[in-house]
């Protein structure tokens, strides 16, 4: 059994499975494009790597097989970019990526039949490093998911590139006379590390799915689905974070709680998907008339709570109202035109130790008073 | 040229140590799980395995196997990888399987050391492999449902990996009793499994984390923060799939009686919490007769598989009669009853139009006093 037959029957069972996995990814974490593009990347690896056993048998000849192989290794580098970009949602560039792995089998082919030696792998090289140093900046370009995984596969794709890079070096150092290298040793190294390289590949790419995974689900946690605005769940956490800033720092904050007036009505004359339009319309009027830094949930069925931080209750109120006013005059999008209003019950952070379910239940009797006086209005807490 | 056992061992050891890492990064990056931890121990410590192999291999090339430093690693890491498939599926009661390990590996070592040249002692560690990777991969079966793909992948590679290691365990039986050639097929099996096998194990680790946040994914698209049922998305994705099945379904549409009156009176708390009480109570009597989702507001629906009209009127108002002595939230004098609509999908309808009917049921059942269940009239 010689050790070339171990390497070889690694690479292509260990990238037969990972395009496998990745293919099941694919069907079963929400048909991201970018895991099919890599599974097909890897699939392409596989077949990289058993053209060799097709030369064993004599099928093709040694000329043919020296050409193809790193002319397949380049569309496998290409389509991983590709996956990448999409990954990042950047134009996937598939012509000009698909051009650039056409060229470098045109350049193999010519290279090989010109130059003898171990030159004619300068095409492959180039391309390669060239496809792992676009991934690794669409990685960058936009940041979504987890930032650990992210970096992970950014050295990743560092190292890839910087392996490029050095077989371009070395072969171009040798080609003009300044290195003299054991070929044979580099090969046997360069061999024995490539079953890794390929299994870290996939490694990572599998982490950067199940990270977007992760964050898309705790985003989804904490977002309500209706508005886009923080859930309750959200609201809760994102409080609690703000409310310990605040008494850190000795600042004010007012918690503000909505209610949209006689919604009942809306939904039973107009029906429920109405009243959702009527919902989220509420929501993005309030949410563009509140600084960035402020929070702002939908708590309930027609319930909103907003934070404004580092307001004084005057100040607060002012803002409060200025909502309540726009919220008067929008027009919404219903069948007859329709005045709808909201109430607004506010209370700001006393010197008390106070946790959030007191603040909550102090502002939601203002909203109850605000209510009872005739809705329509801004009531602050006493 | 190089030896063939420092080859075998390093490919492996660095695979593992890679997967290691990326277990780890994903622990300390999102996803803090016992299993998670479980998988990194288990990657890190078959690296341990194969690192201590290659030491080997450099001193002596003409050993493949690895004595007994290597046999404990081996199973060591076999059965944290295990335990971590376990953990995932029944949580972290019960240690045992890790107690079982551990003994198993106790008495191993006594064997080894004592009886050094025994048969037992090449078969022993792919014995114990295929057994815990077996039941590992019977771990990862769905509980309901239909088998995914992913799920599909995973058992495969899991299956897979104990095939090889049963294979090796015959194989090194046949060697030991000289039905073989010392150490050929053996060896041959080994050298083309070890990497892609170890590869395979720990990229089907990640690979059922990712598929694990899908799941949780769409459960949390599909239900209700409120009441905990489904939503209307969850809705029309369980009944398009029982429409695709060519079940019998019947569908209940509910409607709290008066529910404004319970808001205004007890305040938005008493209501939400009312809510919840009555999508909690449709759920607990709908049982494994179907499925409950909240439509908006205070309606909810009942989407019943295997029922005709008639038996689904009479089930359902089997669940509105137990409203009568339910406290839904936790309010002594607060009783609600809820109205019914009642349809039997036709063949061939959509659910849009079914839930139409029933609607129009309910509407009926409103006029007609409330607190009742009405079956939509069979024409349309």
């Amino acid at each position: 059994m010689s050790p070339l037959a171990v390497i070889l029957v690694a690479l292509v069972s260990i990238s037969a499975v990972v395009a496998m996995m990745l293919s099941a990814a694919w069907h079963d974490l929400g048909r991201p494009e970018h895991a099919r593009t890599w599974a097909s990347a890897f699939a392409v690896t596989a077949a990289t790597w058993f053209l060799p056993f097709t030369r064993a048998m004599d099928w093709l000849g040694d000329t043919t097989v020296a050409v193809l192989m790193p002319g397949l290794a380049g569309y496998a580098a290409v389509l991983f970019a590709i996956g990448f970009r999409q990954r990042g949602g950047l134009p996937p560039w598939r012509l000009r990526l698909f051009g650039a792995a056409f060229a470098n089998t045109l350049a193999l082919s010519v290279v090989a039949h010109l130059w003898p030696g171990p030159s004619w792998i300068i095409p492959y090289a180039a391309l390669g490093a060239g496809a792992f140093a676009l991934s690794a900046r669409a990685l960058r370009g936009r940041r979504r998911g987890e930032r650990a995984a992210e970096r992970v596969a950014e050295g990743g794709l560092a190292i890839l590139t910087l392996l490029h890079l050095l077989v371009l070096a070395g072969v171009a150092g040798m080609e003009a006379g300044l290195l003299t290298l054991r070929l044979d040793r580099l090969a046997v190294a360069t061999l024995m590390g490539l079953p890794g390289i390929i299994g870290g590949v996939g490694l990572f790419t599998i982490i950067l799915l199940t990270a977007d995974l992760a964050d898309q689900t705790r985003r989804q946690a904490a977002t309500d689905m209706l508005t886009g605005l923080l859930n309750r769940r959200g609201f809760e956490a994102a409080a609690r974070q703000v409310l310990a800033a605040v008494r850190r720092d000795a600042r004010q904050l007012a918690l503000v709680l909505i209610d949209v007036d006689h919604f009942k009505s809306i939904n039973d004359r107009f029906g429920h998907p109405a009243g959702d339009r009527v919902l989220a319309q509420v929501a993005q009027r309030i949410g563009q008339g509140i600084g960035r830094r402020d929070v702002f949930a939908r708590v309930g069925g027609e319930e909103f709570a907003l934070i404004l931080a580092d307001t004084d209750l005057q100040a607060a109120a002012c803002a409060v109202e200025v909502l309540r006013l726009q919220v008067e005059t929008t027009t919404f999008d219903l069948p007859e035109p329709t005045r709808i209003t909201a109430s607004f019950g506010m209370a700001a952070v006393d010197d008390e130790d106070e946790g959030l379910a007191d603040l909550f239940l102090r502002a939601d009797r203002a909203l109850y008073r605000s209510k009872a006086n005739g809705r329509n209005r801004v009531t602050v807490a006493a | 040229m190089i030896s063939l056992p420092v080859l075998i061992a390093v490919g492996p050891c660095l695979m593992l140590a890679m997967a290691a890492l990326a277990l780890c990064v994903v622990n300390v990056g999102f996803s803090r799980t016992t299993h998670a931890l479980l998988w990194a121990a288990g990657c890190a410590t078959g690296a341990a395995q194969w690192g201590a192999m290659s030491l080997q291999g450099l001193l002596d090339a003409r050993t493949t196997n690895g004595g007994p430093v290597v046999d404990l690693l081996g199973i060591a890491s076999i059965s944290l990888l295990a335990e971590g498939f376990r953990v995932r599926r029944h949580g972290e009661r019960g240690r045992h399987v890790v107690a079982v390990a551990a003994g198993v590996a106790t008495l191993l070592l006594l064997t080894l050391f004592a009886l050094p040249a025994q048969p037992i002692r090449a078969a022993v560690t792919p014995v114990l492999s295929v057994g815990l990777l077996g039941w590992a991969a019977a771990t990862v079966r769905p509980r309901i449902g239909r088998m995914q793909p992913t799920e599909a992948v995973v058992i495969g590679v899991l299956l897979a990996v104990a095939l090889v290691h049963a294979v090796g365990a015959g194989l090194a039986l046949a060697e030991q009793m000289g039905v073989l050639r010392s150490h050929s097929a053996y060896n041959i099996l080994y050298l083309l499994s070890v990497e892609p096998a170890s590869a395979a194990v720990a990229m089907s680790a990640l690979l059922i984390i990712a598929f694990d946040y899908a799941v949780e994914l769409r459960r949390l698209l599909h239900t209700d923060p409120l009441t905990g049922v489904l939503n209307r998305q969850g809705f029309d994705h369980h009944a398009a799939q029982a429409f695709e099945r060519g079940r019998r379904i019947a569908l209940a549409i509910a409607d709290i009686d008066l529910f404004k009156a319970v808001n205004d009176t007890h305040g938005h708390a008493v209501g939400d919490a009312a809510l919840a009480g009555f999508g909690h109570y449709l759920a607990e009597r709908t049982g494994r007769d179907g499925v409950v989702a909240r439509l908006g507001g205070e309606e909810f629906a009942i989407l019943l598989t295997g029922f005709d009209a008639e038996a689904a009127l009479a089930r359902v108002e089997e669940v509105r009669a137990g409203l009568a002595g339910l406290a839904v939230a936790d309010v002594p004098d607060l009783r609600v009853s809820a109205s019914f609509g009642v349809a039997e999908r036709r063949p061939g309808e959509p659910l849009l139009r079914t839930v139409e009917r029933a609607d129009a049921a309910l509407y009926r059942a409103k006029r007609a006093g409330r607190d009742r269940a009405v079956l939509a009239e069979t024409a349309a």
